[in-house]
């Protein structure tokens, strides 16, 4: 591995994640069911396994991890419904199930998981789990997807939100361990790293005297679950249930990095912007305040701050007048992180295609807005595009003097092709996004890089056809992806009704 | 990494595949030699050795030269046998060419002095062309043909590369007359034959030779990597013999996996080899969008080489067998293209590197080693 | 025996999935829950064919399992024909829909005016069956929509057991074309790897030639209402097999094989291994493991242990065929004790004690290689790391070739640190 003059690491481990990473899932033509999330989490756990309550298709299939395909999740057994099963019920299956995976695996905890015959059978999984669970050596905890509504993503938010309710603050004397004064816990969904991610916040956490009590998920293991009601504070990447939950049972307060819930109250665009400089002071500013540390830790940002910026200044010196064109929406690398970065942001592209079977005109308005008033805030001013064709967008890019657009590279070739240089953002959210004073650094080394790659290229890409308003798919991608969102729409609670041009899709095989 | 004069010039005479070279060395420049060599072709050992020993360095290997011919002349049936005179010799002063004048064998005879020393491997491989050829005889010329230059018998998929190409240049209306050097002893005597010589990396000096006193015109071409690659390289052919061909080349291959194509656009790499280097580097970030962070010829300081890797962001190394260990210690994989590669073998000859069809082979090669890096794969 | 079991195969949706998938004009409506859907987009998704995935979900929500979802269903056809216009659309009938009584027959035959592509629709509970039975059940229904012929074309086969989802297998079947084309017959269609008119067409044949097993019910309805006699052919790993596999057929069609082809072949593949003999030497008697479908897993085994001389010691039957029992008899002593459809658990402690060197599987197999230290050849469905663009083949005589460089590599390349680890 490579260590920058930033410090920043790159390594084939990015490639690799980087390889699976294109698939159009996760509520573009496809989403992962409930059990797929079970198990990312039952996967974190180390010495957690899970149990799927149903037919092998469920522990087969789901063995294909769809939040991280490079790595399966080898170990699914289930208790093999047959059809005989679903007539008669499978409740004595799972009994038996149960011990079996404990005698077997001799987990720490087991992970009953529910799948589509076993719910609509009605087998009484509660009961059964509550039953057995004295028998066998280790916590026994089920989830049905039933208990967090319509948070997302369900099947992670279920399973975590089972642990806390039947184990971690279940009234049987745990959720009222002794606490671990003055400390937090830092949660992160399981996909994100966070052994990586968190040592900066930490550190810095440390210097205002707020202790880690744990950190999830990161070689986590059972006990380490039990602990984290020994915090005053759940430090999390969005919402969770779980956190709610722990809150209500057993006081231990919550603080969610992207402050959605906060957001929809005061509509502050800045509260989706943890990351950079003056994003990261406000988040270590209010875990200070929950935590009645504030006069602590003005002094500590404001030295951390002021030893960081020391160095940006002289790392981003060739950044000055680079002109890039950025992606907005609700995700991706944050505008004030460019603010850092020194960079002027020339053009803002937002894509809503995606967005519009969920989320209504106003909503998609507001988002667009958001990212306009966040640039006016870090002072860019930048030209917006919305759902540009790659046509119109290589005009304005040429038009500005861009030098570089932040591309995915599902879609960067279009523009090497033309000869516009790109970032692909991806490698850096994945892999150095966070809450610290050191990422904007990284971000402008790994923005030097890209200054340095070719200006025009060839790709065999480029040979491809592409959608030309999605234009990161095929065209065929594009019907599926149509489809999928048409095909399920209009479903009770869902506030947008899909209306799809089907005239208008280009049709057919080669026969 | 370089393996000097020697080897180059080994490697061009081993190419006359009816040939038997006698290397004038001690046993280990034998080995070395041939072990690179075998890898994929066990059972082409043609190739024998003067065992020179102590007494030879001290009392001279003029004598053991002189058997050795002698021997090998009744060992193998060959037409031509080939004396390549290595550091030793070289050092002692051993007068080969009076030892080869000495003896009278069924077998033409012909030497070439190699030092490793005196010269980097392309060196070895130039000269020992232009030695060999004194062999080449006038032939009429065959319109529309052509001579390759610059392979070696123990290339990583020359087999499945030469094959790839000839199909290509015969689709264009070119056929390929001789291919150097890796042809018997009678086609490398008809390279004269052809309308142009296309000289691919090295071999220039023939070609240059072969310009001057035959009139015989020679086209320099990077090695045919990639689609694009490969279609300027049957242009410029076609356009110098004049058969006006466009090259055509199919894409489903790829459509078939643009998801990963698109996530490894931008993967860091580097890239290091002999004249091949140059070609896949361009293929690479032309073609596949990569970014070649460092890229190295094989007579580049290594170790600068391998400093420059550690210190960059590369997540896949392009090279030889010779890079195992840098991978390794990077952890990070390694795709074998180039001279030489001794554990990796190639016995399927329809899945070349160069060419179109090679461009999908290489391209499903490095998403491969992406996606099943790991474990025991790697 | 254990109760929980940790499958080696899939359910029945699986099954009918890659048949019907390999109708290459076909859309496939997965009549599910979402994650049945996203399962069968990842499994394609992550294969060689990435810009032909034909497989939609109907849509179904949460609040269908209380409404129903047939509405949902008619949607989904109609959209098929209106996106994609598709020769054939099928619509699969998965455990939530299935248990709660959808009558997706129904909805179908209410919409068959409507729609001119065929519409076919098969039950796909998950409780209902492993993957096999879905996948010769889904090939059987096939022939509901094939066209009698008067007068069949002599020297023209079907090829029934193809799966385009399994790793190389373009590359297989071109390469049996070939053989087969060199001998004088044709391929007339091949189930399932044809476009649905190819489909219609299969009676335009003398003969099904059933590989490995796989799709004989296909074989036998097609035996009964079109009159088509069929055999059943070893698949076509190495030199003995493949010659077997050229003669079976020749002859049932009444031709003489062409020996001197024959010999040219083998003679390639000669060369090809003299070429890398003191490795073949090297590897000789090198204990494997061999994992996969039973179509294709017991002639890889034998051909293993014939003719590369390595010792099967463990093999594991993932996912039946109506012959594997008998297959298990006809070993000829290659291999040792089978495992049918074993629980994963036991099986990777079996193979964890039985010393392997090298394991032909899975994806799902890497883990235990890794932990084992052998290296994995992907040889099995599911293949979701690896991907075949070229037409290189493991079947067939420059198979052969193909596979012997793939196994030597995948020795040779290995860091003699990291093993000694």
């Amino acid at each position: 591995m490579a260590d920058n003059e930033s410090g920043s690491r790159s390594s084939f481990l990015t490639s690799f994640v980087k390889a699976y990473g294109t698939l159009p899932l996760h509520g573009i033509t496809a989403i992962p069911g409930k059990i797929s999330g079970a198990l990312m989490l039952t996967d974190a756990i180390e010495d957690a396994v899970p149990l799927i309550h149903g037919p092998v298709g469920c522990a087969f299939q789901r063995k294909v991890n769809p939040f991280k395909p490079h790595s399966p999740f080898y170990t699914t057994p289930c208790t093999n419904l047959n059809d005989t099963d679903v007539v008669y019920g499978g409740e004595e299956k799972l009994e038996q199930g149960i011990k079996e995976t404990y005698q077997r695996y001799h987990p720490n905890l087991i992970m009953v998981i529910t799948t589509c015959p076993s719910d609509l059978i009605g087998d009484d999984v509660e009961a059964v789990t509550r039953d057995v669970s004295s028998e066998v050596g280790c916590d026994v905890v089920y989830s049905t997807g039933d208990f967090v509504g319509r948070s997302k993503p369900v099947g992670y938010q279920d399973a975590f939100y089972a642990i806390t309710d039947q184990m971690l603050c279940n009234g049987d004397g745990n959720g009222d361990p002794e606490r671990n004064e003055g400390s937090v816990n830092i949660v992160t969904f399981p996909i994100h790293g966070a052994g990586i991610k968190v040592a900066e916040m930490a550190s810095v956490l440390g210097d205002m005297e707020i202790g880690v009590n744990k950190v999830c998920f990161d070689h986590t293991r059972v006990e380490d679950l039990y602990d984290l009601p020994k915090a005053d504070l759940n430090i999390t990447d969005f919402p969770m249930q779980w956190a709610k939950l722990m809150d209500e049972r057993s006081d231990v307060g919550c603080y969610e990095i992207l402050g959605w819930g906060r957001y929809s109250e005061e509509k502050d665009p800045e509260l989706l912007s943890p990351y950079g400089i003056g994003g990261s002071s406000r988040v270590f500013r209010e875990i200070a305040e929950m935590m009645g540390k504030d006069g602590k830790a003005e002094e500590v940002i404001r030295r951390r701050r002021k030893e960081a910026e020391e160095r940006l200044s002289k790392v981003r010196k060739d950044l000055k007048g680079v002109k890039i064109a950025a992606l907005g929406g609700l995700h991706g690398v944050g505008l004030n992180l460019f603010k850092d970065a020194g960079v002027d942001v020339s053009v803002l592209i937002c894509r809503t295609q995606i967005m519009e079977s969920r989320l209504t005109e106003e909503a998609i308005k507001e988002i667009v807005d958001m990212n306009m008033n966040l640039a006016e805030i870090c002072g860019f001013d930048p030209e917006a595009l919305v759902n540009p064709t790659i046509e119109e967008e290589i005009k304005v890019i040429k038009r500005s003097g861009t030098d570089l657009v932040i591309a995915p590279s599902t879609s960067a070739h279009l523009y090497n092709r033309e000869g516009v240089r790109t970032f692909d953002p991806t490698s850096f959210m994945i892999h150095h996004q966070r809450v610290g004073f050191e990422c904007p650094i990284e971000l402008c080394q790994m923005l030097k890089d890209a200054l340095k790659t070719p200006q025009r290229r060839t790709p065999l890409l480029s040979m491809l056809e592409h959608d030309s308003q999605m234009h990161n798919m095929t065209p065929h991608w594009a019907k599926l992806s149509l489809a999928f969102n048409l095909l399920r729409s209009d479903a009770i609670g869902d506030r947008v009704k899909v209306d799809a041009d089907i005239g208008g899709a280009e049709g057919g095989f080669d026969r | 990494m370089d393996g000097g004069k020697f080897f180059g010039a080994f490697r061009a005479s081993s190419g006359i595949t009816d040939a038997v070279v006698l290397n004038h060395v001690p046993v280990g420049c034998n080995w070395g030699a041939a072990i690179f060599k075998t890898t994929s072709n066990q059972f082409d050992m043609r190739h024998a050795c003067t065992v020179m020993h102590e007494r030879e360095i001290v009392f001279g290997g003029e004598d053991a030269l002189r058997e050795a011919l002698i021997r090998a002349d009744e060992l193998y049936d060959t037409p031509l046998l080939l004396v390549i005179a290595g550091d030793a010799p070289s050092i002692i002063g051993d007068d080969v060419e009076a030892v080869v004048n000495s003896v009278t064998l069924d077998a033409e005879v012909m030497w070439m002095e190699a030092a490793g020393f005196k010269g980097s491997m392309m060196d070895g491989y130039e000269e020992a062309l232009l030695r060999l050829a004194g062999l080449m005889k006038e032939s009429e010329t065959i319109q529309g043909s052509v001579n390759l230059i610059g392979f070696s018998p123990d290339d990583f998929k020359v087999d499945a590369d030469v094959k790839e190409i000839k199909q290509l240049l015969l689709d264009a209306g070119v056929e390929v007359n001789t291919v150097i050097s890796k042809c018997s002893l009678e086609e490398f005597r008809r390279a004269p034959a052809a309308e142009l010589n296309v000289v691919l990396g090295q071999g220039t000096l023939l070609a240059e030779q072969m310009k001057k006193e035959l009139g015989l015109p020679y086209l320099k071409m990077d090695y045919p990597y990639g689609l694009d690659g490969t279609a300027h390289f049957v242009n410029a052919i076609s356009e110098e013999l004049g058969t006006g061909h466009e090259p055509e080349f199919d894409i489903e291959p790829f459509k078939r996996v643009y998801l990963y194509l698109h996530e490894l656009y931008g993967t860091p790499v580097s890239v290091i080899g002999d004249f091949h280097a140059e070609a896949m580097a361009n293929f690479l970030d032309g073609e596949l969008g990569f970014n070649v962070e460092v890229s190295a010829r094989n007579e580049d300081d290594y170790f600068a080489f391998e400093e420059e890797v550690r210190n960059s962001n590369t997540t896949i190394l392009f090279g030889s067998s010779f890079e195992q260990n840098i991978a390794e210690t990077l952890n990070i994989p390694l795709i074998r293209f180039c001279y030489p590669v001794f554990d990796n073998v190639c016995v399927y000859d329809d899945a070349p590197y160069a060419g179109f069809r090679g461009a999908v082979c290489l391209t499903e090669a490095i998403i491969n080693t992406v996606m099943s890096y790991g474990g025991m794969n790697k | 025996m254990s109760l929980i079991y940790d499958p080696p195969q899939d359910c029945k949706l699986v099954g009918a999935m890659r048949a019907i998938h390999g109708v290459r004009d076909s859309i496939t409506i997965i009549h599910a829950r979402p994650g049945c859907h996203c399962g069968m987009i990842l499994l394609k998704a992550l294969g060689s064919n990435q810009n032909d995935v034909r497989v939609i979900s109907s849509g179904f929500r949460a609040h269908d399992t209380v409404y129903g979802a047939e509405k949902r269903l008619s949607a989904a056809i109609q959209l098929s024909h209106e996106y994609f216009e598709p020769g054939l659309i099928a619509a699969l009938n998965c455990s939530a829909p299935a248990i709660m009584g959808d009558d997706i027959e129904g909805v179908a035959s209410s919409m068959e005016e409507k729609i001119p592509a065929a519409l076919m629709t098969m039950e796909t509970g998950g409780y209902e069956g492993p993957a096999w039975i879905g996948y010769e059940e889904a090939l059987a229904k096939l022939t509901d929509y094939m066209i009698p012929v008067e007068r069949p074309s002599a020297d023209r086969i079907n090829l029934i057991g193809i799966k385009t989802d399994d790793i190389n297998a373009g590359g297989d079947l071109t390469e049996i074309r070939r053989i087969l084309k060199d001998h004088g017959i044709e391929v007339n269609t091949v189930l399932a790897d044809a476009s649905f008119d190819e489909i219609k067409n299969s009676p335009d044949a003398s003969l099904n030639v059933v590989l490995g097993g796989d799709g004989l019910e296909c074989a036998k309805v097609m035996r009964e209402r079109f009159d088509i006699p069929y055999i059943i052919t070893p698949y076509p790993f190495g030199v003995k097999k493949t010659t077997e596999f050229v003669e079976l057929v020749a002859n049932r069609l009444g031709r003489k094989v062409d020996s001197e082809l024959i010999e040219r072949e083998v003679k390639l593949v000669k060369d090809g291994i003299e070429r890398v003999c003191m490795f073949l030497q090297g590897i000789y008697d090198m204990p494997v493991a061999v994992i996969g479908e039973s179509g294709r897993a017991f002639d890889l085994a034998e051909f293993l242990s014939d003719e590369l001389g390595l010792n099967v010691c463990f093999l594991a039957i993932s996912s039946k065929n109506h012959l594997t029992s008998n297959r298990i008899e006809d070993g000829n002593g290659h291999f040792g004790d089978v495992f049918i459809e074993p629980d994963r658990f036991e099986m990777n402690d079996l193979i964890k004690g039985a010393g392997v060197s090298m394991i032909f599987g899975s994806t799902f197999e890497k883990h235990l290689s890794s932990e084992i230290g052998a290296p994995l050849i992907r040889v099995s469905y599911p293949v979701i790391d690896e991907v075949s663009i070229t037409d290189a083949p493991y079947a067939g005589f420059r198979g052969t070739l193909h596979l012997c460089e793939t196994i030597i590599n995948a020795v040779i390349t290995q860091n003699i640190e990291e093993i000694e680890e």
